[in-house]
């Protein structure tokens, strides 16, 4: 280790090399190991592994934000307000992917790029919201302010998004799996071979998203020093 | 008690302030009745029932920024240093949510009482179409009224209000949709109490989570 160290390697924590392991097995898994034969789906269930657990990740990096937006109100520490931007920031990412993934199945399955369906719409005003955060983020120069009137919008935001996501879905019918009397994966569909892949993919693509997360800071770390010494 | 008789005094005040300047509000009353004039005649007036209902809600979704939107940003710099002085920050976000409630609410009525003379729709059942409106009203405002502090502790401008309030209006607005639309069609009571308990929680939990987080806002 210390060799490594002088020659100018870091060492890799244990759980960046488990994302690598991880990801890249639920890619070479999800591509090769067997999946039920269904109808309609056929071998797009697949996706399952990609669509689903970006989406997982998303929230989970979602929430994470919204506790640090939290702990910045108590306690206006810039950490704080750092990680709940980069963790939105790569929640966002996740999310676009998550879209696109998404939409790629529903041509397949559903027929239509962009059908009009609850969860749908429900992950464009998602997207909308953090948009409008990183917005409100951008307008403010004052720091300090910046963080504090972020975490407002961040928390205030994250519950009506939840709401929306969690109730109105029940309200209105929608052609996901588990809403308005279609069967949910995890009941019907999915075998044990699936879960062998999709649980540690979920974990994978978080972990993945931590390292973006870790590294994001990282480079605004940097960019503050390099500015200091302008 | 003292809290809520503290913040209806500040709503009061508020009202004498709009009254004295009676320009705004007829601005703002002239923006609605030719927004809603220009989508009359767009449509020739023959609109069927779901087109109706989501017509109105986008009338009264942009109407109630432009009304609600300014509750904030009208306070000057001193003005503010004054109500930081005097009154507690909860006292005066629920004087203000109050108020823009009053004036949001007048606001739709009006504009709901001009679509319905000149669309002429077929109302099945008047519950769910005023309950609709009512806590359509309340909601916006206090959804929209939130995020103007929000704004005005940012950039000060009203594209802010507009850019933080469109998403986060939305689960009010679908349900408000779905609700009138519901009772234009048909008189099914138990449905439309569902929807407009739903509406009530929704204006609970938004006046809940601004007075949680309006402290935050004000202190600079």
């Amino acid at each position: 280790m210390a060799r490594l160290k002088m020659i100018g390697i870091r060492t890799i924590s244990w759980w960046k090399i488990l994302a690598i392991v991880l990801v890249l097995y639920s890619i070479i898994g999800g591509f090769l190991i067997d999946v039920p034969k269904l109808p309609i789906l056929h071998e797009t269930i697949r996706n399952t592994y990609f669509h689903v657990t970006l989406w997982f990740a998303m929230m989970i990096l979602m929430a994470i934000s919204m506790v640090y937006s939290i702990k910045t109100l108590s306690n206006p520490l810039s950490k704080n307000d750092e990680i709940a931007a980069e963790t939105a920031n790569i929640g966002l990412f996740f999310g676009i992917l998550g879209l696109v993934t998404g939409m790629i199945w529903a041509q397949f399955t559903w027929g239509a790029f962009w059908v009009n369906d609850v969860k749908t719409n429900g992950t464009a005003i998602t997207l909308l919201i953090y948009f409008a955060y990183l917005v409100l983020r951008g307008s403010i120069e004052d720091s300090e302010k910046k963080a504090r009137i972020s975490a407002v919008y961040n928390i205030f935001a994250f519950v009506m998004l939840i709401l929306f996501l969690g109730i109105l879905p029940r309200v209105n019918d929608s052609l996901h799996p588990g809403n308005g009397g279609n069967p949910a994966f995890g009941n019907y569909d999915m075998d044990n071979t699936m879960r062998m892949v999709f649980y540690p993919s979920i974990i994978g693509y978080l972990l993945l998203g931590l390292w973006l997360v870790d590294n994001r800071i990282r480079l605004r770390k940097i960019n503050e020093q390099l500015e200091a010494e302008e | 008690m003292k809290f809520l008789r503290q913040s209806l005094g500040l709503s009061a005040h508020f009202l004498s302030l709009e009254l004295r300047n009676k320009n705004a509000f007829f601005g703002l009353l002239i923006y609605a009745v030719s927004t809603v004039f220009v989508t009359y005649l767009s449509t020739q007036g023959f609109v069927s029932e779901n087109i109706y209902a989501a017509l109105i809600w986008i009338l009264l979704l942009f109407i109630s920024i432009n009304a609600a939107g300014k509750s904030f940003l009208q306070t000057n710099d001193g003005l503010h240093l004054f109500y930081f002085q005097s009154v507690p920050p909860n006292v005066y976000l629920l004087g203000k949510h109050l108020f823009t409630a009053g004036l949001v609410l007048i606001l739709i009525l009006g504009v709901s009482g001009l679509c319905m003379a000149l669309f002429s729709p077929h109302i099945e059942s008047y519950l769910g179409y005023f309950g609709a409106l009512i806590l359509g009203a309340t909601g916006f405002a206090f959804t929209i009224g939130f995020l103007s502090a929000v704004a005005q502790t940012a950039a000060g401008n009203f594209t802010m209000v507009s850019i933080l309030s469109f998403p986060v209006l939305l689960p009010f607005f679908l349900t408000q949709v779905k609700l009138m639309n519901l009772s234009l069609v048909s008189q099914n009571i138990n449905l439309e109490l569902k929807y407009i308990g739903i509406l009530f929680l929704l204006n609970l939990l938004v006046l809940g989570l601004s007075l949680v987080l309006f402290p935050y806002l004000w202190r600079d």
